[in-house]
C-alpha cells in the first residue's frame, strides 16, 4: 500500500469522525494557545520594566506548569474516549485485512495531522492574542505600554516539545488499546459494560464520610491559621467524597429507589430510574469531574476577583497611614524612649506629619479556659491550641492618648476590647494575676495594625507601664526565648504640603533615629500596594487562564457524553416505542433524564462552595480581604455567570443529543 | 366478524430525494377470524416488513383500511395510537428487543407500567403466564444473563401480559438455534390453543408449518394461500416448500 494511500485514509477516517474530532482539535488548540501564551508572557522582557511585572512573571511561570499537567490530563482523557469510541472502526479494518501495523501508520498520519494543525492554529492565534494580554497586564499593573510585538521562540520551541510528547504518548497509548484487543474485542468494543452495576454501600459511606468531614472542617474552623493549614486536606476530602458519592452513592440510592414497588412502577420513576442506574455506571466519573472542576472554576473566579476588587480596602485596613514604623524592643526598657525617640528622629529629618498613631503592646499568647489566661508551658497539649488567646497589652497612658480619652484606672483595673467576641467576665485571671474589668471596650485605634482576624485575640487595657513591665517579666519566665518584645508602633501621614516623597522620607527616618533600629521595620503604603497590585493581578490572571481550561475540559466531558449517551439511548428508545410508549412521553423522560444528569454536577458544585465558605472567607482575612459582603457577591455573581455558560453549553451539546436520539423517532 | 380484515391495502414509498418510487404492497386484502394461527410467507423485498408495520400501527398506509375489531387503526390519530398498541397488541420480535436496563420481570411489566397499573395488579397478571412459559426462575435475572431462548419468552410473556386481542410475530425464531426454534414454536401453539389469535411474518418453512393457515405475499399482493385443515406437520410442511418453489419459478396464479 502506498504512503497516499495512507495519508488519504487518514484524513478520511478524521473527516467522518469529525463530530468527535473536531472538539478534540478545538480543545487542542486552545490548551496550546494557551500555554503558548501564559510561556511568553512569563519570558517577555517588557514584562521586566513593569513595576510588578517581575512578580507576575514568577506566578505565570509556575502557573505555566499547572497548565502543562491539567493539558496532559484533558488531552488523555479525550483520546482515549476517542479510541474507545473507534474501536468497532478499527476492528473492522483489521477483518478487512489491515494488520496492526498497517492500522498503527494510519494512527499516527491521523495523531500528526491533528498534532500539525492544532500546533499552527494554537501558537499562531497565541501570538495574536499575546500581545492583546500584554496590554491587559500592563493595564492591570498600571504600567505604561511598551510598542512593538514580541515574539517569544523560547516558547513556540517549548509549546512544540511539550505537545510533541503529549501526542507521542497519546498515540503509544492508543496503540496499546488496539494491539491488546482481538478484532472480535475490537468489533464489539463500544458495547462493551453493560452489566448492571453493584451496589457499593462501604464506598458510599466512605464518600458521604469524607465529604461530612472535609464540610465539617470548613463549618468547624474557627481561625484562619489552622483553614490555611487544613484547606487542602478538607479539598481532598471533598473530592474523594464528590467521586464516591456520584459513582457508588448514586446507584445505592438508585436502588433504593427501585426496591420501593410503589413509587418504582409508575411511568416515568420506572424508566428514569433504571435508566438512570446505568447511566450513572458510565458516566458517575465524569459527572464527577464536572463537579470538581466547576467548582475549582468558582473558587478561583471568585477568590481571585474579590482580592482584586477589594484591594484597595486590603490596603486601608492594613496600611491606614503613609507609613508604618514599627519598632521591637529587646530590652524592655528601650520601649519607654521609643516614642520620644521617633518624635526625635521626625524632627531631625523635617518630616511633617499628620494623623499621628501612637501606642505600644505587648502581645503574649495565652491558654484560655473560662475567665483565666495562663502563659504557656510545657504541658500545653494539642488540644489546647484550640483555646489559644493572644493577649495585646497597652497602657492607660497610650490608650488615652490614641482615642483622646481620659480614662482613670487603678492599678488591678483593666479595660478588655474581645475584638468582636462575647464577653461578659466581672474578673480576670492573667497568669495569676487578678484584675476587675472596669469596662468592656466597643473599639480601639491601635487594632488597626494588627490583624485581629487571624487568631482569637483580646486588647488589655493596663492602668500604667509599671503593670506592662510586670507582665512583660512573667512571660519572659514562662516563655523565655520564645518571648515576644514590647512594641511601639508609630503611624502616619505626611503632611499633604510635604514635598519628600514617601521613599525618602523612609530614609531619612531610619537615619536619624537615636536609638537600636536592628528590630525597626518601616513599612510604606506605597510600595505595599505596588506588591499586592502585582501579586493580586497574577492571581487574577492565572485565575481567569485556568478557569477558561477548565470550562473547556467541562464542555468537553459533557460533549462526548452526549454522543455515547446519544447512540445508547437510541436503541433503548427504539424498543420503548415499539412496546407502546409514545413520542410525548419518550420527549418528557429523556428530558427529565439528561436535565438530571446534566445539573447534578452543578448543584453539587453549588452546596460544595456555600461550605467552602466558612473556610475561603477566613483564609482571605489571613490576606487582609475582610470585607465578606464583598465575597459572597463575587461568589454569587461569578456563580450565576457559570450557571449561565452552563445551560448554555447544555443547550449547545444537547442539540447534538437529540439530533441522534431524534433520528430514532 | 372476522378479528382483523385488511381491505385493499397500499403503501408507495417515495425517497425523499428522487422521484423514484417504490411499490411496497399493491393490493392487499386478507381476514384473520378470531383463534386463529396465521403465518405470512414471501421473500426479502416481497412487502413482509411494511405489512406488518402497517398492522402494528407503526407505518400508515397509502391507500385501504386495517380493521381491528371493527375499528379502522389506519384512522386512528397519533395521541391514541400508542395506548391502543399496547391494549390490543402484542408484538415478538427477531432480535427480541428487551431492555438491558431492565430485569427480565419489569421487562415484561414495561406495557402495563406505561398502562399506569398497580404493582399487586401486575404481579398477579404475570404468575400464570410465567407458569405458563416457563420462566419464574430467570425473572429476577436480567437479558444479558440468559440464553436466546429464554430471551425469546421473556419477550412472548411481554406480549402476552395485556391479553391482546392479536399477536404479531416477526420472524420470531430467526435469531434462535432449532431447539429453542422447536421449544417456541410448541409454546405459540400452546397459547394459541387458548384462543389466543396470532399472525406470524416468517421466512422459515418449519415456522409456518405450525400455523393454521399460511398466507403467501409476492410483489406486494397476496399471492396464495393454504389452509392447515387436518393435514399433518409433515404434509403441511410438504406443501408450504412446493408453494414456495412455484412461488420462486415465478408460477401463474394458483386459484
Amino acid at each position: 500500500m502506498s504512503k497516499a494511500f495512507y495519508f488519504r485514509l487518514a484524513l478520511d477516517n478524521l473527516k467522518k469522525n469529525s463530530k468527535m474530532y473536531i472538539p478534540f482539535i478545538l480543545s487542542c488548540i486552545l490548551t496550546i494557545m494557551m500555554y503558548y501564551m501564559v510561556s511568553s508572557l512569563s519570558m517577555n522582557p517588557n514584562m521586566m520594566e513593569i513595576v510588578g511585572g517581575d512578580t507576575m512573571q514568577q506566578i505565570l511561570s509556575f502557573g505555566l506548569y499547572v497548565i502543562a499537567f491539567f493539558a496532559i490530563i484533558f488531552l488523555f482523557y479525550t483520546n482515549s474516549f476517542l479510541i474507545k469510541r473507534r474501536k468497532r472502526e478499527f476492528g473492522l479494518f483489521n477483518i478487512l485485512g489491515m494488520e496492526k501495523k498497517h492500522l498503527s501508520i494510519v494512527i499516527a498520519l491521523e495523531s500528526m495531522i491533528v498534532f500539525l494543525v492544532s500546533m499552527v492554529l494554537g501558537i499562531g492565534i497565541g501570538i495574536l492574542l499575546d500581545k492583546a494580554f500584554y496590554l491587559l497586564i500592563a493595564k492591570m499593573l498600571n504600567a505604561s505600554i511598551a510598542l512593538g510585538f514580541y515574539i517569544s521562540y523560547q516558547s513556540i520551541v517549548n509549546s512544540i516539545i511539550l505537545f510533541f510528547i503529549i501526542f507521542l504518548l497519546m498515540y503509544i497509548f492508543s496503540l496499546i488499546q488496539i494491539n491488546l484487543a482481538n478484532p472480535v474485542e475490537l468489533l464489539h468494543g463500544s458495547q462493551q459494560g453493560e452489566k448492571e452495576p453493584k451496589t457499593k454501600w462501604l464506598l458510599a459511606l466512605i464518600g458521604l464520610i469524607c465529604l461530612g468531614s472535609g464540610y465539617y472542617m470548613s463549618i468547624s474552623i474557627q481561625d484562619a491559621v489552622t483553614a490555611f493549614a487544613f484547606f487542602m486536606i478538607a479539598v481532598l476530602l471533598v473530592i474523594i467524597g464528590t467521586y464516591m458519592l456520584f459513582t457508588s452513592g448514586s446507584i445505592v440510592v438508585l436502588k433504593l429507589l427501585r426496591k420501593n414497588k410503589r413509587y418504582y412502577y409508575k411511568t416515568n420513576h420506572f424508566i428514569s430510574v433504571s435508566n438512570m442506574i446505568y447511566r450513572m455506571k458510565q458516566n458517575a466519573v465524569g459527572l464527577g469531574n464536572i463537579c470538581i472542576l466547576s467548582t475549582m472554576v468558582l473558587v478561583m473566579l471568585s477568590t481571585t476577583i474579590s482580592l482584586w476588587v477589594g484591594m484597595n480596602d486590603i490596603i486601608e485596613t492594613r496600611f491606614p497611614r503613609d507609613l508604618t514604623v514599627s519598632i521591637n524592643c529587646v530590652d524592655p526598657n528601650e520601649a519607654l524612649n521609643t516614642i520620644d525617640n521617633m518624635d526625635y528622629a521626625i524632627e531631625q529629618a523635617g518630616i511633617q506629619t499628620d494623623d499621628e498613631l501612637v501606642y505600644r503592646t505587648l502581645s503574649v499568647s495565652t491558654i484560655n479556659k473560662g475567665n483565666t489566661y495562663t502563659f504557656g508551658n510545657e504541658n500545653a497539649s494539642l488540644q489546647d491550641i484550640s483555646n489559644v488567646v493572644v493577649l495585646y497589652f497597652i497602657t492607660l497612658d497610650d490608650y488615652n492618648m490614641t482615642e483622646g480619652t481620659n480614662v482613670h484606672l487603678d492599678s488591678n483595673e483593666v479595660l478588655v476590647f474581645p475584638a468582636g467576641k462575647q464577653f461578659e467576665d466581672k474578673m480576670i485571671d492573667i497568669a495569676s494575676n487578678t484584675f476587675k474589668v472596669k469596662g468592656v471596650l466597643d473599639s480601639i485605634k491601635a487594632d488597626s495594625n494588627y490583624s485581629a482576624n487571624l487568631q482569637n485575640s483580646m486588647f488589655i487595657v493596663v492602668d500604667s507601664m509599671d503593670t506592662l513591665l510586670m507582665i512583660d517579666n512573667l512571660q519572659k519566665q514562662a516563655y523565655g526565648d520564645n518571648a515576644s518584645y514590647i512594641h511601639t508602633s508609630y503611624d502616619f501621614n505626611l503632611n499633604k504640603s510635604e514635598e519628600m516623597s514617601i521613599k525618602e522620607a523612609m530614609d531619612a527616618l531610619i537615619a536619624n533615629y537615636p536609638g537600636d533600629t536592628t528590630y525597626m521595620i518601616v513599612d510604606t503604603k506605597e510600595e505595599n500596594y505596588e506588591n499586592l497590585l502585582s501579586l493580586y493581578a497574577s492571581f487574577l490572571f492565572i485565575g481567569i487562564f485556568l478557569s477558561f481550561l477548565f470550562i473547556m475540559a467541562t464542555v468537553l466531558i459533557m460533549y462526548y457524553k452526549q454522543i455515547t449517551e446519544g447512540y445508547e439511548d437510541k436503541k433503548r428508545f427504539e424498543i420503548m416505542q415499539k412496546v407502546g410508549l409514545d413520542k410525548r412521553e419518550v420527549k418528557k423522560t429523556i428530558n427529565s433524564q439528561v436535565l438530571t444528569v446534566f445539573f447534578l454536577p452543578l448543584v453539587v458544585a453549588a452546596i460544595h462552595i456555600v461550605f467552602a465558605f466558612p473556610m475561603i472567607e477566613k483564609m482571605l482575612r489571613l490576606l487582609y480581604l475582610d470585607n465578606t459582603n464583598l465575597y459572597i457577591m463575587t461568589t454569587v455573581i461569578c456563580f450565576g455567570v457559570f450557571a449561565l455558560v452552563y445551560v448554555l453549553i447544555y443547550f449547545l451539546t444537547s442539540k447534538v443529543y437529540y439530533g441522534i436520539v431524534h433520528n430514532a423517532m | 366478524m372476522s378479528l382483523l380484515t385488511v381491505n385493499r391495502l397500499k403503501k408507495v414509498y417515495t425517497t425523499r430525494f428522487s422521484q423514484n418510487q417504490v411499490l411496497a404492497l399493491s393490493d392487499v386484502n386478507f381476514s384473520i377470524e378470531k383463534g386463529e394461527y396465521v403465518a405470512i410467507m414471501g421473500e426479502s423485498g416481497s412487502g413482509k416488513t411494511t405489512l406488518l408495520n402497517i398492522l402494528a400501527a407503526l407505518d400508515k398506509p397509502t391507500s385501504g383500511t386495517v380493521l381491528l375489531n371493527g375499528k379502522d387503526i389506519t384512522k386512528i390519530n397519533e395521541k391514541e395510537i400508542c395506548a391502543f398498541r399496547r391494549n390490543h397488541l402484542g408484538f415478538v420480535f427477531q432480535d427480541f428487543n428487551l431492555l438491558d436496563t431492565f430485569s427480565n420481570m419489569d421487562n415484561i411489566f414495561l406495557p402495563l407500567v406505561l398502562s399506569k397499573k398497580k404493582y399487586p395488579e401486575m404481579k398477579l397478571k404475570l404468575e400464570p403466564i410465567a407458569r405458563q412459559l416457563g420462566i419464574e426462575s430467570i425473572l429476577k435475572k436480567y437479558p444479558y444473563e440468559i440464553s436466546g431462548g429464554q430471551k425469546q419468552r421473556v419477550a412472548v410473556a411481554r406480549a402476552l401480559i395485556t391479553h391482546p386481542d392479536l399477536i404479531l410475530a416477526d420472524e420470531p425464531t430467526g435469531a434462535l438455534d432449532s431447539k429453542s426454534t422447536e421449544e417456541l414454536l410448541r409454546l405459540f401453539s400452546k397459547i394459541n390453543e387458548n384462543n389466543q389469535t396470532i399472525l406470524m411474518v416468517t421466512h422459515s418453512i418449519k415456522a409456518a408449518s405450525h400455523a393454521q393457515r399460511v398466507l403467501f405475499i409476492k410483489d406486494g399482493v397476496v399471492f396464495h394461500q393454504i389452509y392447515r385443515g387436518d393435514k399433518s406437520m409433515d404434509e403441511m410442511y410438504q406443501n408450504i416448500s412446493d408453494t414456495l418453489t412455484v412461488l420462486a419459478t415465478g408460477g401463474a396464479r394458483n386459484e
